[in-house]
């Protein structure tokens, strides 16, 4: 079985839970998806409101956009707020058909089947979310073809039946196009699906905003690690296409708030991590240099 | 009959009566004379006289001096008139009685003497009497050989002593004394320009360069062209002795900072490619037109790291742009001289008003910079320190004002009158908040008009009519990395006149460029042939004629035609290219070899790299129905299924198989004989491109994916020539070396046939990734190839049928401006600019990687 969250995982201060393989054969209890606290997020735009119109619609949905910028926590705040319970799969090239759809397994001496995440959702009425679809291969991807358009249908040909979804059964796929590699992509009939919802990373104050509440910090710092990020970001032609996320300034401020100098803190959470080009280094020292004294 | 305009008829009734009589009679003096400003010599005349009373110990040595001058010169008169209202306060009884006696020494010529008063306290403010000293008896010395010598060293030592030591001065005393012997005409030019040159390096490099040219020319002409500054060699050969602090060697890093900071390409050049260099003033550091940002080359600042400043002067320069001053109509209407009144509000502005608009401006946009970016305060500190820290405390002035604003935030202080500190604060603490806008700049600059009135020495309540004197500049420095607003915007003004076809005021060859309002000494700039001869030559380039030649039978190959997309029809002409595609012939067989010899740590790293991208020969597929091994997990599952009665799947092995990265690559090589520009040293852009093109084989060796270079140039549309370096189905052996080597700059580059042809050649190939990755230097340009929009506009419709055909492009460029047009052809991430050029052999095989992982 593919990792899967597991309910009695602890769910950190954020309401997040973390992934943990799931116990053998068990059927893991639907309500061990429900989002018990409600997330953190800050919209930028109308994305709340065209993700509840999509949801009343039955219409799959597509969350495009960099890495660390917001989709997964997004995903959670709807999830609560719609009062639905989330089930994540994390996509690589060797998830399976078998591994979204469900398998026989052999236990005690009898097969005995066992429902995957993405059965799961359509049954109970959750939202289904595939986070990376793209790294899946696409024999595994086209299993949701028959959920993203009118029928809602998941036919599960082992068992010979075809499961009709649950009126809140909700498909959610996150992509990030900035990728430059031309090896990977989605074919348009998968993307051809979902509606796309674009998520980019907030204007200054907002992110500001976001950095302080996420980690407690003074504001004051936040602005500044914002400002920093934003300068990275306008690098973008030089090699550094996804700029930094939103998610390393708070990797960052978490730091500061530890006690670790703002200069070191810059640098081995937003610049480090983002390229190894010692040109690009240099000049991101700089700006680190620029922003924090 | 003298005329005694009335504000001067009150400030006389207040002289001694010794005084009023010695006014009297230097007026009848010069009443019959031809002067230029009668008015503001009298005007000095009688506030000079003011002094007096407080300085009783002198009355005598100023009556003698003011008598005897007058009666030689005029010019005299005003200059020592000048100079005693500037040292009066400043100095010691025998201090001045010194300096009375020096200027008489000089006496003897008229200029001279009025030189050495003209710069006597700026001297005194920037150094102190021993350097006034060594700098008199500098000129005295030089008088007695060459005079145009001796004027024009006391002259540019006078502007130019906030970079100069004592000890320096012998040494352009010597310099003088050699150049002048060679020509009159030649130290003429190299004093002028000495405050530009001293302004970013050291006197001894400046003797360097100064032997340099006297060696280099032979005729005098191109003497005096290279002490003027003025030709080209000569501004290359301070770049050259002066590399590690020079412009080019900051460039880059500096452009990237910016771009960061703006959020826009920055476009950032020299300053002398646009004016004449020895005419602007040493203290200018750089001004900004509202998209290009031209910088001095060479910036000197003796205890800060060059760096350090290059980043000041670029950061507040954009600021401007970041933080809004270009956004206010109103501003913008207010700082530049014209003839409208500005909305009633403001009323009539003089010189003054606008220069302090330009200075609460700047305070306005300090305070917004060193908010946005703390970590630059150190580097601010440790400038305003060595620029303001010797000076002992000065009197309110236009010129002293702008330098508090800027210095005192730093515990930096340079009024002598510290009271006023908390008035001068109050008037722009609005300005300091955040979120300031331009708007409250105006209100602020009034408010220090005010202050400025009454409280300077000779303040408007007195005079009607404000005089400012310009010696006020040289003493007090300009804040060292302020830009020169009023000169950017004076430019774009000009500019923009220019472009829209209005011929009255376009930057005709040396047109002075009038900058009123910058309280400068040289306020007039002188503009440089160049300023026009750029926009020219682009446009000339942009059309060139097809030459309509016939196609040159005699070359072997294949010949291929291709159509031409014509944005102004909205159609293709059909056949419209004629390709020829040859194999290039061998070079130089060594180049390859010795480019891996040079590069030998990076190709052990390219190797090391690339191994591991490798698919291991042999990579795994698991769940298949036919292979060597059992799949455990396909079996497994397979075995459940039957038991559960379900049909069992037979894919339940694991087979070995070669080729996972199914790949093939063309490198489409930019050959225009713009690659022919040195780059850096000897190489010219087409090396540095061959050599990333011997790293990047040494990768892809590595790797086994399919991969061809081909080399592109074209001389109109029968003429596109193709040459294959590498073609798909080679082995990279002594041939395609050779080829490599062979590499040469050529023609133009059409762009639009190349890339079809490409695409035709790279889609024969069966794998399931095709790339298209062009290396080039800058736009697609060619004869009869239209004008830049017809070039682009088939360029595109060219990359979307490479795209249509499963062939997906990407753009690698050594052009700084590529953002400007590359984003609209290949799509926002279908390039990178490598910035630079110099490092793309090491960057090449990374982008590669990059691109196909």
């Amino acid at each position: 079985m593919g990792p899967v969250a597991d309910p009695s995982a602890h769910a950190d201060a954020q309401g997040a839970h973390t992934y943990v393989h799931a116990h053998r054969g068990e059927e893991l209890s639907i309500e061990g998806y429900r989002i018990l606290e409600e997330p953190y997020y800050c919209a930028t735009r109308d994305e709340i409101d065209l993700f509840e119109q999509a949801h009343r619609l039955k219409m799959p949905v597509m969350l495009k956009g960099p890495t660390g910028s917001g989709k997964t926590r997004f995903l959670q705040h709807m999830a609560y707020r719609l009062g639905l319970p989330l089930i994540t799969v994390a996509c690589h090239e060797d998830l399976t058909a078998s591994d979204l759809v469900g398998r026989y397994l052999f236990v005690d001496n009898e097969t005995r089947w066992v429902d995957g995440p993405l059965t799961l959702a359509v049954k109970h009425g959750a939202i289904c979310y595939l986070d990376e679809l793209v790294e899946a291969r696409k024999d595994t991807t086209v299993v949701i073809h028959p959920l993203g358009d009118d029928r809602r249908v998941l036919p599960i040909e082992k068992k010979g039946h075809i499961v009709e979804a649950d009126d809140d059964f909700m498909l959610v796929v996150s992509f990030n196009p900035g990728y430059q590699s031309i090896l990977k992509d989605l074919k348009q009939s998968t993307r051809q699906r979902f509606l796309a919802l674009d998520f980019v990373y907030p204007e200054k104050s907002v992110e500001a905003e976001i950095v302080a509440r996420e980690t407690d910090t003074d504001p004051a710092v936040a602005v500044r690690l914002v400002e920093l990020g934003s300068m990275i970001r306008n690098l973008r032609d030089h090699g550094l296409e996804e700029g930094v996320s939103t998610r390393l300034m708070v990797y960052a401020a978490r730091l500061i708030a530890q006690g670790v100098p703002a200069r070191r803190a810059a640098e081995v959470s937003m610049t480090m991590p983002l390229t190894d080009d010692p040109d690009m280094l240099a000049t991101l020292r700089e700006l680190i240099e620029a922003v924090f004294e | 009959m003298v005329e005694t305009p009335p504000y001067v008829s009150a400030r006389l009734a207040a002289l001694e009566p010794v005084d009023a009589a010695l006014w009297a009679e230097v007026a009848g003096h010069v009443a019959t004379q031809r002067l230029r400003d009668r008015r503001g010599l009298l005007i000095g005349l009688v506030e000079g006289l003011a002094l007096l009373p407080a300085h009783p110990d002198l009355r005598d040595t100023v009556h003698g001096s003011l008598r005897g001058f007058t009666s030689r010169s005029s010019r005299l008169t005003t200059a020592y008139v000048s100079m005693w209202r500037s040292l009066a306060a400043r100095v010691s009884i025998d201090e001045f009685r010194e300096i009375d006696r020096l200027a008489h020494e000089l006496a003897r010529d008229v200029d001279l003497a009025a030189s050495f008063m003209d710069y006597a306290p700026a001297i005194l403010s920037r150094r102190d009497m021993s350097f006034l000293r060594v700098w008199h008896a500098g000129g005295v010395e030089l008088a007695a050989g060459e005079w145009w010598a001796s004027r024009g060293f006391l002259e540019a030592v006078g502007k130019a002593a906030h970079w100069l030591r004592e000890e320096d001065l012998p040494v352009l005393v010597v310099l003088g004394a050699k150049v002048g012997g060679r020509s009159r005409h030649a130290v003429k030019g190299l004093f002028n320009a000495l405050p530009a040159l001293v302004a970013g390096m050291r006197v001894s490099q400046l003797v360097e360069w100064v032997e340099l040219g006297l060696e280099l020319t032979r005729r005098e002409d191109d003497l005096v062209l290279y002490m003027s500054y003025g030709s080209k060699r000569s501004q290359e050969a301070v770049e050259a002795l002066c590399r590690e602090t020079s412009f080019s060697a900051f460039r880059p890093r500096v452009a990237l900072l910016l771009e960061a900071f703006l959020g826009r390409a920055a476009h950032l050049r020299s300053m002398f490619e646009l004016l004449n260099p020895a005419t602007v003033p040493p203290d200018i550091p750089a001004f900004s037109d509202g998209s290009v940002l031209y910088v001095r080359p060479a910036l000197g600042c003796v205890g800060a790291a060059p760096f350090a400043l290059y980043k000041l002067v670029a950061l507040h320069a954009t600021a401007h742009e970041r933080f809004g001053t270009f956004d206010d109509i109103g501003l913008q209407e207010a700082l530049r001289p014209n003839e409208h009144v500005l909305g009633g509000a403001l009323g009539l502005l003089d010189d003054v008003d606008r220069f302090l608009l330009g200075v609460a401006e700047d305070a306005r946009i300090d305070a917004a910079l060193f908010r946005t970016l703390p970590g630059l305060r150190r580097d601010a500190q440790i400038v305003l320190e060595e620029t303001y820290g010797h000076l002992a405390g000065v009197a309110l002035s236009a010129a002293s004002l702008r330098a508090h604003l800027a210095a005192a935030p730093f515990e930096v202080h340079v009024l002598a009158d510290r009271s006023l500190e908390e008035e001068i604060d109050q008037a722009v603490a609005p300005l300091r908040r955040e979120g300031a806008l331009s708007v409250e700049t105006v209100q602020a600059a009034g408010a220090l008009r005010r202050i400025l009135d009454t409280c300077a020495p000779g303040g408007a309540v007195a005079l009607m009519e404000p005089t400012v004197d310009d010696r006020e500049a040289t003493e007090v420095p300009y804040p060292p990395y302020h830009d020169h607003l009023f000169l950017g915007l004076e430019l774009a003004a000009l500019q923009a006149r220019t472009s829209d076809g209005s011929a009255a005021g376009s930057i005709l060859p040396g047109t002075p460029v009038d900058v009123p309002g910058s309280l400068h000494p040289s306020e007039v700039i002188t503009g440089l042939e160049i300023a026009v001869r750029d926009k020219q030559q682009e446009t000339d380039l942009l059309i060139l004629e097809d030459e309509d030649e016939e196609e040159d039978g005699g070359v072997e190959g294949e010949i291929f035609t291709y159509d031409e997309w014509d944005t102004g029809i909205s159609d293709y002409r059909t056949r419209w290219c004629t390709v020829r595609c040859r194999t290039l012939p061998l070079g130089d067989p060594d180049f390859v070899a010795e480019t891996v010899e040079r590069y030998k740590g990076e190709v052990l790293l390219i190797r090391r790299q690339f191994e591991r991208l490798r698919p291991d020969r042999i990579k795994r597929f698991f769940r298949q129905v036919d292979g060597d091994e059992f799949d455990m997990d396909a079996l497994t599952e397979a075995v459940v299924d039957r038991m559960a009665g379900v049909p069992m799947n037979d894919a339940v092995f694991i087979r070995r198989d070669k080729k996972q990265r199914d790949v093939a690559c063309l490198f489409l090589l930019d050959m225009s004989d713009s690659t022919d520009q040195l780059v850096e040293g000897d190489r010219r852009v087409i090396d540095v491109e061959k050599e990333g093109l011997v790293l990047l084989s040494e990768a892809l060796g590595q790797l086994d994916d399919e991969y061809a270079i081909m080399g592109f140039s074209s001389r109109g549309r029968k003429t596109v020539d193709l040459y294959v370096v590498k073609d798909f189905s080679d082995e990279f052996d002594a041939d395609v070396a050779g080829r490599i080597g062979g590499i040469a700059p050529l023609d133009y580059t059409r762009l639009g046939a190349a890339i079809r042809h490409a695409v035709q050649h790279v889609g024969t190939q069966p794998a399931v990734a095709k790339l298209l990755v062009l290396l080039s230097d800058g736009r697609p340009y060619d004869m009869g190839y239209g004008d830049m929009r017809y070039a682009m506009e088939d360029t595109k419709m060219a990359l979307s049928e490479a795209r249509r055909a499963g062939v997906s492009p990407f753009c690698i460029t050594v052009d700084p401006k590529g953002p400007d047009y590359l984003e609209d052809l290949f799509g926002v991430n279908g390039y990178t600019v490598i910035q630079n050029v110099g490092h793309l052999p090491t960057k090449l095989p990374r982008i590669y990687r990059n691109l196909t992982v």
